[in-house]
């Protein structure tokens, strides 16, 4: 008896360390262990995507359509939740759920990814040079896009361009011009990374080189480079991968039209902006959206609905059809990128750099499909300019914030928005940083007009 | 009635399915069990005097008395001296283990016949025998009142450094003992007795077990003490305590009884969670680090601890960290006693799981005797006690009109449909309707339990039927059953303690929580003119029907709880034991949660059903090496223990969700959801925790007590390089009252000194939070897999520390009449675990770190006070009453200023701040204004200050037990007094006058220039978050608390034992029939709802009354 319990008191004390050590958890795996082949890296890189549009009002679950298009003068909500009205007032607080963490707080998480990820591939010996050249390319065009609604929501924003909390913490802002900087040279790596052709087979979910480009000819239009604008546009017009589809085929995803599209979650859902706007009907086009459809423009009938709530008649944005389908193979994506844009992003470089004819010729590229007469000869460079403007707003409606975003870079959104939004004020241009931020991170400072 | 509910269970393939299969198990063990026991038995018991009896006479007189035959050589006999003896009631055995003692004899039993030899070398040395005229040898055995012999009883010559202790068979014998001397025999749990030596060579004495406060057996970490004899601080709750209360949940059962504990009912829905805190706030990060203590049943912990089970969330799960309790499963009746470990001494044995207290559950154990057995039966009512009585529709709807004019708004369909398009004049009183309905509860026990001398058992089962206060047939039900045996060998040195449970509980739940109920405007049409479910009265989309939300998707969740603990004995040496304890647990939750389509508004296009299925396992291994020994150094005891710890949890959880289902009917089967439409998520954690752990006690004459206790553990919640660590504590009692000096008085009859001072750890921060590790996420994209980054990892993770002192001075008056406790204490928490905020920048809004050279301190003085008032043969009339003032402060913080923390916490302040602006009154245009401390025209942190802290100031007890002939009454009054949230604090975001339910005391509001009122006027916005004056500036300020104190008659039962006479004729033993009621009555002065829950839209904690009788046959 003894002998067996000694026996036992020296086989604990042999265990002592080891007892301790627990296996790895099932359901998570550690950081080295995913850059250690090809196939986890490329999962890793796919999270990406999954995660900005993983949840009602995610950065790309309806909350940059959403809350920018209602800050501007195109949407109106149904809602009373003052996560939302703040937006239509232009009265958001410090304390604004959406602007703080669905859009601010999702697309740090999401950079911290992209970051993780070239981290990742920076220090595996094991994933193939081929392979970590499309998924870099992947993740550094991720990361350019969303600094590109960072810089361009909330103005000058801190940068962590690594995963170490302990400086990220303290971070101050980083100037505009160093973010696009970043954004730009994130966007070359990604062309220089990426195929030409799809990565994935049959749908375009993932960023290809012409992705990036589009999304480089967007940037330097908001730079004012229109040369470069000119060309990274032209680029992908002539790819050969793009066609202008007709109204209703825009947004499908067999489309031709698409550069970039999300896949939501689950085979239910389609798009969550047509979750929001189709199905919950949460957020409608404003009266001024709804007035300033030309006569005859076609995408007044495809492109919105007639909604009754409480016995008055209300148009709610109609891009996405479907909402919730029944599991049969989803016919819409939500799309980030589409030629249509890049017609306007070429014609209105060009009518900024002078060519007034080429200008009209890609306007009308647009014009045409809505059914409306090409732009008369002999326009001047302001009333082309103008017109751009107002096709874009036409065009570009309740997707991802273009109203927004165009009027604050024109420099007329005191003229725009204070005409029809009561208690416009200047300030109301930028969103507020989410009050824990400032709280949290000393360095940070709150943007003018948000005390 | 209870019985329609019993059978009916019983019909149903419910837990009884389950317990019944158990049941058949635990027969055939409890067979098996007696089938030893006949065979091994020698329940004959022999009564015998005499002086210088020869040896013959004695074994005539055994035959005589039990029918036994004595076969002997003659010879044998011959060299047996005489004997003296004075044996009364004795088991056979254990008398002759008494006769042969000092004899050259032994003897074996066979059938019916004893044997008497010539005896074998023993493996250890008797004494022998000293013929010097005045010191002798003193012999006997000790055994208790049913003549079991008592190992390890200290026998001492009073005044003399001469003592030793009782060896496995009780036996004992004392060399040089003068013939006048007195001996003390002292043992825990049995009353100390002094006896004479006089000559007497034999002293065999029977201990009974105490009944008074200080003697009774108080359980503690790996053994048994008493309050006497205690150095640290352990609260005992007995089962007669806990039967009085016609309560669940056994946490519930503690409300109010134990000084320095709170225990807090987060909601009134049947089997939802209550909070423990020992000893005040330690937890710096309440979302992170669990403050609950320590919860350990027969040895094993719970695997669950003090969490919640459940991974959906329901009606239960609406505050953090609510939610179902694992208590739940646990049947009160099987309790002996629950004891709260407080101090250092009686906690730093846990080492790193002691920081914040430990609570012992004990289940209860057979004795030796008849086979008895008990029957229970109990019937009561429940409804909720303290409801916000909410405006009525013409109170409702002068608000909401006066909200328009207020805010100089024009009415439209979109913002006024309660105004425009409902019917104005219905009226449904929604409280009542939903949680008015009155609740049910029944239970019946049953135990059986007996045994012999050496083996004994207990059996017991129970069945728990509850319904609730909500529309719909929702309902909860238990069966359980329990098992304890307890046995040792024939030579003693071997025993065996079993205990085992198993419990399926069936709980049915609303899925929805009462507030969004309560808050739907009184007009609101809840049925058409057929009866049928209204939707969208006037073309209105915007709300769902709650009574189809509540009746159609209901959450059923099943959980069941296996515990079995096997604790081995073996007694090398007289003063040497080696044990073993193995124990299991097991929490499984089973949960289902439906949202049908009948359930949802038909008008939202393509609503379709979803399913939501969750199942969550907590399982726990023990294994625990201990060794004991015994010794006497000079005039004291020493008892040293030494063992290990090695414990395995592991919780494993499935949470599976489907959509899209276009049939109610298929809304069951996963198989039914399109195919993608299943989302997925597991989870798999593993906490192991090794220790080896020494104690040391030793008792200098009754008057001096140490005892030290040492532990070095290991967790695997740290990362490698931290996760060892040493705990320890020192602890001392002065017994003043032993000493010579006060043996003369009678006004003091007890008076101790105790101190304690000792380190303990926490590690309840969650598993694997220092790895860097990635998870895929819920669903593919596109086809594939893909992962996400989960959680900023901290490798330097450590424990967090917690340095604890009492000192305690502990007085009995008057023969133990009044006996008090004053115990000062003060807890240090450093480097508290938490979730540190950082900035979005990071990627992440916290990660979980230690706050090095922070400190915490809980201090605080607990005074507790036993009464006997009154003790008479018919009539008695004992009180309790327990009071604490615990104070929490924040002592230290480095750079607290700079720190995320800064507008959270101050320095020298309770972490329980009311942090905000200061309310100033209503302003000339009717609005909440609060006062802008640095006139900037802004209402921000700038302004902010600290006015006061939620903590409870003053809490505890008053119980009083008055007995008279068969009555017995008992109450408890419970009472707290603290500041907390008021009714302003519950409508967040919702200001009085927008389309939201109110309490009828915002009927009180301004309503012209000049008007004192204690509310704002009745608006249609909040205002600005940063302005200075409307309803959100004063949600940030000191206006939205107020006093919640209370006094609660928490507890009253009458009860009745039926006389002897009577019940003689029917057979029966004893018969007692009670009433009992909890939270019969709430004093208080607080300003809506239950100022326990601090929140009217949350469900109030119940009024339960209960009649039931008590049978032993």
């Amino acid at each position: 008896m003894f002998r067996r319990y000694l026996f036992l008191i020296t086989l604990t004390l042999a265990g002592c360390t080891k007892f301790v050590e627990v296996a790895e958890p099932i359901d998570q795996i550690p950081s080295n262990v995913v850059f250690d082949d090809d196939t986890k890296a490329a999962a890793a890189v796919r999270g990406l995507y999954s995660v900005m549009i993983s949840a009602l009002y995610a950065p790309f679950g309806g909350s940059l359509s959403v809350c920018p298009g209602l800050a501007s003068d195109e949407l109106i909500t149904t809602s009373t939740l003052v996560d939302f009205t703040d937006f239509q007032n232009n009265a958001i607080s410090t304390s604004n759920s959406k602007s703080g963490s669905s859009i601010w707080g999702n697309l740090y998480t999401t950079i911290y990814q992209a970051n993780a990820v070239l981290q990742g591939l920076e220090n595996s010996p094991n994933v193939t040079p081929a392979a970590k050249l499309w998924i870099g390319g992947e993740a550094h065009f991720c990361r350019a896009l969303y600094y590109f609604y960072l810089v361009n929501l909330y103005g000058p924003v801190p940068m962590p361009l690594t995963t170490d909390y302990t400086t990220n913490t303290y971070l101050p802002r980083t100037s505009i011009d160093s973010v696009y900087n970043l954004i730009i040279s994130d966007l070359q790596t990604a062309q220089g990374s990426l195929d030409n052709n799809y990565t994935a087979t049959g749908n375009r979910v993932r960023p290809n080189k012409w992705a990036a480009t589009a999304l480089l000819a967007r940037v330097y239009l908001y730079r004012q480079q229109w040369q470069a604008a000119i060309e990274q546009s032209t680029a992908v017009i002539n790819s050969g991968y793009y066609a202008l589809e007709p109204l209703n085929n825009v947004f499908l995803n067999a489309g031709k039209e698409n550069i970039l599209q999300l896949v939501s979650p689950g085979t239910n859902l389609y798009t969550w902006d047509a979750y929001v706007f189709v199905n919950l009907k949460a957020h409608l086009a404003s009266n001024s959206l709804l007035n300033s459809f030309e006569e005859g423009d076609n995408r007044k009938t495809s492109w919105l609905s007639k909604v009754t709530i409480s016995n008055a008649t209300y148009y709610a944005p109609y891009k996405y059809k479907v909402s919730l389908g029944t599991g049969t193979a989803k016919t819409e994506n939500t799309t980030l990128l589409r030629l249509g844009e890049q017609y306007l992003i070429r014609a209105e470089a060009y009518a900024h750099a002078g060519n007034i004819a080429s200008a009209s010729a890609d306007l009308d590229s647009i014009r045409h499909r809505a059914g409306l007469p090409l732009m008369m000869e002999g326009i001047t460079q302001q009333a082309l300019l103008d017109t751009i403007l107002h096709e874009r707003r036409i065009e570009l409606f309740s997707e991802l914030g273009h109203r927004w975003l165009d009027v604050k870079r024109s420099g007329k959104a005191d003229a725009i928005f204070g005409a029809v939004k009561s208690g416009w004020k200047s300030t109301d241009i930028l969103f507020p940083l989410p009050l824990t931020d400032i709280q949290r991170d000393p360095n940070l400072t709150q943007n003018e007009g948000y005390n | 009635m209870q019985f329609v509910a019993y059978y009916e269970a019983l019909r149903e393939p419910g837990p009884w399915t389950k317990i019944f299969r158990t049941m058949r198990f635990i027969a055939y063990l409890l067979f098996v069990c007696c089938l030893h026991v006949s065979a091994k038995s020698v329940s004959q018991s022999i009564t015998f005097t005499g002086r210088n009896v020869p040896m013959k006479t004695v074994l005539d007189a055994i035959e005589k008395q039990t029918g036994y035959v004595c076969f002997s050589n003659g010879s044998v006999l011959a060299n047996a001296k005489p004997v003296n003896v004075d044996a009364k009631h004795l088991d056979l055995s254990v008398f002759l283990d008494l006769v042969l003692h000092d004899q050259p004899l032994e003897y074996t039993i066979e059938s019916k016949t004893i044997i008497i030899r010539k005896k074998t070398p023993l493996p250890y040395a008797l004494p022998v025998m000293d013929a010097q005229p005045l010191t002798i040898k003193v012999t006997g055995i000790i055994t208790d009142d049913k003549g079991v012999a008592l190992p390890g009883v200290s026998v001492r010559v009073k005044n003399s450094k001469d003592g030793t202790v009782t060896d496995a068979h009780g036996l004992y014998s004392l060399e040089n003992v003068d013939e006048n001397a007195l001996l003390v025999f002292t043992f825990i749990g049995y009353t100390t007795q002094e006896i004479p030596v006089r000559g007497k060579r034999i002293i065999s004495i029977s201990l009974t077990p105490a009944l008074n406060k200080l003697d009774e057996t108080v359980v503690q970490a790996y053994g048994a003490t008493s309050k006497r004899y205690n150095t640290g601080n352990i609260d005992k709750v007995s089962a007669e305590e806990l039967m009085l209360q016609p309560v669940e949940n056994p946490l519930a059962a503690l409300e109010g009884r134990v000084p320095g504990m709170i225990v807090t009912q987060s909601s009134g829905i049947p089997g939802s969670t209550f909070k423990v805190e020992i000893r005040g706030r330690m937890a710096f990060d309440k979302n992170l680090s669990d403050d609950q203590p320590l919860f350990i049943v027969d040895g094993v912990p719970m695997a669950a601890n003090n969490g919640k089970i459940n991974k959906l969330t329901s009606a239960a799960g609406v505050l953090l960290n609510s939610g179902i309790s694992p208590f739940n499963s646990i049947n009160m009746n099987d309790i002996a006693s629950i004891e709260v470990l407080k101090d250092a001494d009686a906690t730093a044995i846990y080492g790193s799981r002691g920081a914040n207290g430990v609570i012992l559950i004990t289940t209860k154990r057979g004795k030796p005797g008849k086979t008895r057995l008990d029957v229970g039966l109990s019937h009561g009512i429940s409804k909720v006690t303290r409801t916000v009585p909410m405006m009525n529709t013409q109170e409702y709807l002068q608000m909401r009109r006066e909200a328009f004019t207020n805010s100089n708004t024009a009415m439209t369909n979109a913002n006024a449909y309660d105004l425009l398009a409902y019917d104005t004049t219905r009226y449904t009183d929604l409280t009542k309707l939903f949680i008015g309905n009155t609740a049910t509860t029944t239970d019946a026990q049953a135990s059986i339990a007996g045994g012999t001398v050496n083996t004994q058992y207990i059996l017991g089962t129970g069945y728990h039927y509850q319904t609730t206060v909500y529309p719909g047939d929702s309902h909860e039900q238990r069966g359980s059953m329990h098992i304890g045996i307890t046995s040792r060998s024939d030579d003693k040195r071997f025993n065996l303690n079993f205990s085992g449970g198993y419990s399926v509980d069936q709980d049915n739940i609303p899925a929805t929580d009462i507030s969004s109920v309560m808050q739907l405007p009184p007009n609101f049409q809840i049925y058409d003119s057929l009866g049928n479910y209204a939707w969208n009265e006037g073309g209105i989309t915007a709300k769902d029907n709650p009574l189809a939300l509540y009746l159609n998707q209901n959450y059923p969740i099943n959980t069941s709880n296996l515990q079995g603990n096997l604790l081995l004995g073996y007694r090398i040496l007289p003063n040497l034991e080696l044990r073993t304890s193995l124990g299991y647990n097991s929490t499984i939750a089973d949960e289902q949660k439906k949202l049908p389509r009948a359930a949802q508004n038909p008008s939202k296009g393509s609503a379709t059903g979803s399913l939501q299925l969750g199942n969550n396992q907590f399982k726990s291994w023990i294994v625990e090496p201990q060794i004991e020994y015994n010794t006497h150094i000079s005039k004291g005891k020493l008892t040293l223990l030494g063992g290990a710890t090695f414990n395995a949890i592991r919780n494993n959880s499935l949470m599976i969700i489907a959509t899209g289902y276009t049939s109610d009917e298929l809304l069951g089967s996963l198989a039914a959801a399109g195919t993608n439409s299943i989302s997925t998520t597991n989870s798999n954690n593993d906490y192991r925790y090794q220790a080896f752990f020494a104690r040391a006690n030793y008792n200098y004459d009754n008057k001096y007590l140490i005892n030290f206790t040492g532990r070095r553990d290991g967790s695997s919640r740290f990362g490698p390089q931290y996760r060892f660590s040493n705990f320890g504590s020192l602890a001392g009692a002065w017994l003043f009252t032993n000493e010579q000096f006060l043996s003369k008085q009678q006004v003091l009859s007890y008076g101790k000194i105790r101190a304690s001072y000792g380190l303990t750890g926490n590690d309840k921060i969650g598993d694997y939070k220092y790895l860097d590790s990635w998870k895929a996420t819920s669903y593919n994209y596109t086809d594939s897999a893909s992962l996400y980054p989960t959680i900023l990892y901290n490798p330097n993770l450590h424990w967090e520390k917690n340095i604890k002192t009492e000192v305690a001075m502990e007085l009995g008056f008057l023969k133990d009449k009044l006996l008090t406790t004053v115990a000062l204490y003060r807890n240090i928490s450093s480097d508290p675990l938490v979730g540190y905020p950082l900035p979005y920048a990071t990627g992440f809004s916290s990660i979980t770190a230690n706050l090095n050279g922070v400190l915490i301190e809980n201090r605080g003085i607990e005074i507790s006070i036993n009464t006997t008032n009154v003790q008479t043969k018919t009539f008695s009339w004992n009180s309790y009453l327990n009071v604490t003032i615990p104070q929490n402060r924040l002592v230290k913080y480095p750079n607290l200023a700079t720190s995320t923390y800064a507008n959270q916490y101050k320095l020298g302040e309770s972490l329980n701040l009311i942090y905000g602006s200061v309310y100033t009154g209503l302003d000339s245009n009717g609005l909440y204004s609060i006062k802008d401390v640095n006139k900037d025209g802004l209402g921000n942190a700038s302004d902010y200050g600290v006015h006061g802290k939620t903590d409870q100031r003053l809490y505890g007890g008053l119980s009083n037990t008055i007995s008279y002939k068969g009555f017995q009454l008992d109450f408890l009054f419970q009472f707290v007094k603290q500041t907390g949230m008021n009714f302003r604090s519950n409508g967040l975001y919702n200001p009085p006058g927008t389309m939201y339910n109110q309490p009828k005391l915002l009927l009180d509001r301004w309503q012209k220039p000049g008007d004192q009122s204690a509310n704002q006027k009745y608006t249609l916005s909040a205002g600005s978050i940063t302005g200075t004056s409307g309803y959100y500036a004063m949600m940030f300020s000191d206006y939205r608390y107020g006093d919640a104190s209370y006094i609660r008659l928490k507890n009253v039962s009458l009860a009745y034992t039926i006389p002897q006479e009577v019940l003689k004729r029917l057979r029966i033993l004893s018969c007692r029939v009670y009433v009992q009621a909890q939270n019969l009555l709430t004093i208080t002065g607080y300003q809506g709802g239950d100022p326990e829950t601090q929140n009217y839209l949350y469900m109030p904690p119940l009024r339960t009354i209960v009649g039931g009788i008590q049978l032993n046959l």
